[in-house]
């Protein structure tokens, strides 16, 4: 049994006995489906960890710097700021996290060569 | 791709903005988070100026409703919950032994996204119908197309949703970092103090930071393709939505910096923390009961269990009773040294204190419909925001910024910083209550000159000014200590954990060789050893 | 008609009293308490240094145990208050809607035809009859506004998607400002009203004599 189970699954167990305590109170459905879902995903995320892999991660390859954050962020926001000036401004966006991720994708497969 | 016991390379600006290093990362997140904060802070001193007499003097309503949602959501979204993060991002893997954080390009993307948000939002000044004007919490249907047509408010939406996505990031890779890449000998029961408080404050990001994006992400919908809240029942939907991300992060701004007081006091006392696993599981509680407290933001609505939401508000003083115990008792039977991050800490809980206590009291319904949506709440959350997590976060700098850079700040003008920003947030925050309690509702540009309103105003601008003044030697202090640079050494204070085993800045993995970690204060057990006197 | 009606304002005020004895007691205690570990143990070396562990310990619990006490007094103080402040009377005296709109406020009394409206560039006033349950279905015509009058003690929000009702007792002789709490855009710092009780007799006496009005024109502002 791994401790990140334990913890997470004591983490859901928790906020589900606050759910139902909420329930019992007697209370309005989005509430408890809020309440409710965090508990079912901790409990989630909680089995998740427990039938996963548990060996430690192997060594691991750090990059000093990479452009490929910066310009997925930027296409990111873009978007958004799209979706409130119009679509070339989404477009544009668009651009510019592909052009993110594949640099992305590019610097990975360097890092997996070496 | 580095190696161990390289040093930090030397780099140029543009190195410096791709740099994907955790302590890089979060010294671009700081700094931009400072930078927020004298912007929202403007914008406050701009509020209070208006508001030092009754009357319209220096703007509009309309300017004066963009002013505050841009203060508001600019301290909460842009510098506190940031200002938390960073220290996470830059300590927690100093702090378990860890050359970096897990998958660093996402943190570096999680800033971005930070960065983009928070410019989106504050663009918003730069529209023809101003920022977003609908408040920090944008309650529906004020923040409606109908009430608040225009791009300052879409754009406040968007900004919004990036800038909490990238700390949602963040916040996922302190959390994996914490349980994955701890070193072999730090067990669970051997984290440091402020390791747990980022661990709890990480997940109940996790858990609630999503459900503001739902949230944003349907009421742009709302704005653009069609009713989502326009139904019976909507209005208060939002609410809860909002809330159930609105009052864990009150808690996110509230962990870090207590974890910042708890080692600073222990270091600063010469002493082990006292109570750790009571310290701990009192943590634990509070993080569940922090997602069960909600709707107490909503009592006033008369559209949820008031009883329920009250009985979990005020359990929570239990939790605190403990944190505050533990802390307190760490200084007992110790050597105190009085250092200015030591005098910030004792600031904090000083300060924090009347935050917690008047929560208390507005945990209280029948109490709370008196004084919901006044300056008495006003007070209330900046005695916990500004008195507590504002203290905690300087009390972090004087003590961790001579890591980060390798030089001393000032001691002498620390304590003028201190004692300024104390007086400052006293004069500013304490005359509100009475405001509150006297009638002056929240969110007002202009008040009436027949309601005795007058002095207590005039005095909390006074004070805004004060604390302005602190900042500004805060400023001073570091552009001092920078010209004329007081070398730090490895280990300025005698700390207790890891971060003081290397060097001030540390080299690009952190660690050239780790000490061993027999408990959750490994340097403090090596000079007991030593016998160098605890 | 129950004689000695408590108002919400002592309620309040028995409750607000409770926990600010209670608050600022542990407020002193803890503040004190730092003031006296700091100035004991600054900053002088060749002390024991160990501390009482075990005293710690067992005052944490005892300290721990009575925060619990006192969570569990302020809660069934606030249970009892609330559900005397909360609760609505079968048979209330008087009823009035109250609508908040960007930015005013429309005070209707059912079965009349009376209402009084009024903005923000000048307030309507609400007469209520003093020492009895006055019944309040407060709603909003668009955003969320909150009815709030500083001097009853008592705020409750005005949504636009429901009636909220909610009973309070004004004591006599009351005149007094109430405000708009809930931000509700540009108006909002200026929608005020003002609140007036009479006793019973003369407010029927307002009632009839408004009500004779109402064929003839439409009421807008204050008596």
């Amino acid at each position: 049994m791994r401790r990140a189970t334990l913890m997470l699954g004591g983490w859901g167990l928790w906020v589900g006995v606050w759910a139902v305590t909420l329930w019992i109170w007697g209370e309005a459905t989005v509430p408890l489906i809020a309440f409710g879902s965090a508990a079912a995903t901790a409990a989630l995320a909680a089995g998740y960890l427990l039938v996963s892999a548990p060996e430690p991660d192997p060594p691991r390859t750090l990059a000093d710097s990479s452009a490929a954050p910066p310009l997925i962020a930027a296409g990111i926001v873009l978007v958004c700021n799209g979706l409130a000036f119009g679509l070339w401004l989404v477009l544009t966006g668009a651009e510019v996290a592909a052009f993110g991720l594949g640099l992305l994708i590019a610097e990975l497969r360097r890092e997996r060569a070496r | 791709m580095s190696t161990l016991a390289e040093p930090a390379p030397r780099v140029g600006p543009l190195e410096w903005v791709l740099a994907t290093d955790h302590k890089r990362v979060a010294a671009r997140t700081f700094a931009l988070a400072f930078v927020f904060f004298i912007a929202s802070g403007v914008l406050a001193l701009l509020m209070r100026s208006e508001l030092a007499q009754p009357g319209l003097q220096i703007m509009s309503t309309d300017t004066y409703n963009q002013l505050f949602t841009m203060h508001g959501s600019g301290m909460v979204y842009l510098v506190v919950t940031p200002l938390a993060m960073a220290l996470g991002l830059y300590f927690v893997p100093l702090q378990v032994g860890a050359a970096d954080v897990a998958a660093p390009r996402l943190a570096s993307l999680g800033f971005w996204l930070y960065a983009g948000g928070g410019l989106t939002m504050y663009s918003g000044f730069l529209t023809a119908g101003g920022a977003g004007k609908a408040g920090w919490t944008a309650f529906y249907p004020l923040s409606g197309e109908q009430a608040s047509p225009g791009t300052g408010m879409d754009m406040w939406i968007v900004g919004v949703v990036c800038a909490v996505a990238g700390m949602l990031l963040v916040a996922a890779m302190i959390l994996l970092t914490l349980i994955r890449h701890r070193a072999p000998q730090m067990s669970i029961t051997r984290i440091p103090p402020f390791c747990w408080t980022m661990f709890f404050t990480c997940a109940m990001t996790v858990a609630a930071f999503p459900i503001l994006i739902v949230a944003m992400g349907l009421l742009f919908a709302d704005r653009h393709l069609g009713p989502v809240f326009d139904t019976p029942g909507g209005p208060a939907t939002y609410q809860h939505l909002f809330w159930f991300y609105g009052h864990p992060v009150v808690y996110v701004m509230f962990f870090p910096f207590l974890g910042v007081v708890a080692e600073v006091v222990a270091t600063f006392s010469r002493r082990r923390l006292f109570g750790y696993p009571a310290l701990i599981l009192g943590l634990f509680a509070f993080t569940g009961l922090s997602m069960t407290v909600w709707a107490h933001h909503m009592f006033a609505t008369g559209q949820v269990n008031n009883q329920y939401y009250s009985l979990t508000s005020t359990t929570l003083a239990i939790p605190a009773g403990i944190e505050y115990f533990d802390v307190i008792a760490t200084m007992i039977g110790g050597v105190i040294l009085l250092r200015t991050s030591m005098l910030f800490a004792l600031g904090f809980l000083g300060l924090f204190l009347i935050g917690g206590l008047t929560g208390i009291i507005i945990g209280s319904p029948p109490l709370d419909y008196h004084v919901h949506d006044t300056y008495f709440i006003v007070a209330h959350f900046h005695y916990t925001l500004f008195g507590g997590s504002l203290m905690g976060g300087f009390a972090a700098a004087y003590y961790w910024l001579p890591k980060a850079t390798g030089f001393l700040l000032r001691e002498s003008l620390g304590k003028l910083n201190f004692a300024l920003l104390f007086v400052g947030v006293n004069l500013t925050f304490f005359p509100m209550f009475l405001l509150g309690y006297d009638g002056m509702q929240r969110r007002v540009a202009d008040y009436s000159p027949d309601a005795g309103l007058t002095t207590n105003n005039m005095l909390a601008t006074i004070g805004a000014f004060v604390i302005a003044l602190g900042i500004l030697t805060f400023i001073v202090n570091v552009v001092v200590s920078m010209r004329r640079r007081e070398p730090a050494g490895d280990d300025p204070w005698q700390g207790q954990t890891l971060e003081w085993a290397t060097t001030s800045p540390p080299p690009r993995l952190n660690f050239a060789a780790l000490p061993p970690i027999r408990s959750y204060a490994p340097l403090l057990d090596l000079r007991e050893r030593r016998g160098e006197g605890g | 008609m129950a004689p000695a009606l408590e108002t919400n304002r002592q309620d309040f005020q028995n409750l607000f009293s409770l926990y600010m004895v209670i608050g600022v007691a542990i407020g002193v205690l803890v503040i004190a308490t730092i003031a006296f570990v700091v100035l004991r143990y600054r900053q002088r070396e060749g002390r024991d240094p160990r501390r009482p562990e075990t005293l710690l310990k067992v005052l944490e619990g005892t300290w721990v145990a009575a925060i619990a006490g006192i969570v569990v007094v302020l809660l069934v103080s606030t249970f009892t208050t609330e559900d005397r402040v909360d609760a609505v009377s079968g048979d209330p005296a008087r009823t009035v809607r109250v609508t908040g709109f960007q930015w005013g406020w429309r005070f209707s009394y059912p079965g009349t035809g009376v209402a009084i409206t009024g903005n923000s560039e000048r307030s309507p006033t609400l007469v209520v009859p003093a020492g009895v349950d006055v019944r309040f279905e407060i709603t909003s015509r668009d955003v969320i506004h909150s009815f709030w009058v500083p001097e009853l003690r008592f705020k409750r929000d005005a949504f636009p998607d429901r009636v909220s009702d909610f009973d309070l007792v004004v004591d006599p002789g009351v005149t007094t400002t109430g405000h708009c709490a809930e931000f509700c855009g540009l108006g909002h710092d200026r929608m005020d009203f003002e609140l007036v009780s009479m006793d019973p007799a003369r407010f029927d006496g307002w009632l009839r004599h408004r009500e004779r009005r109402v064929g003839a024109t439409h009421a807008v502002g204050a008596a």
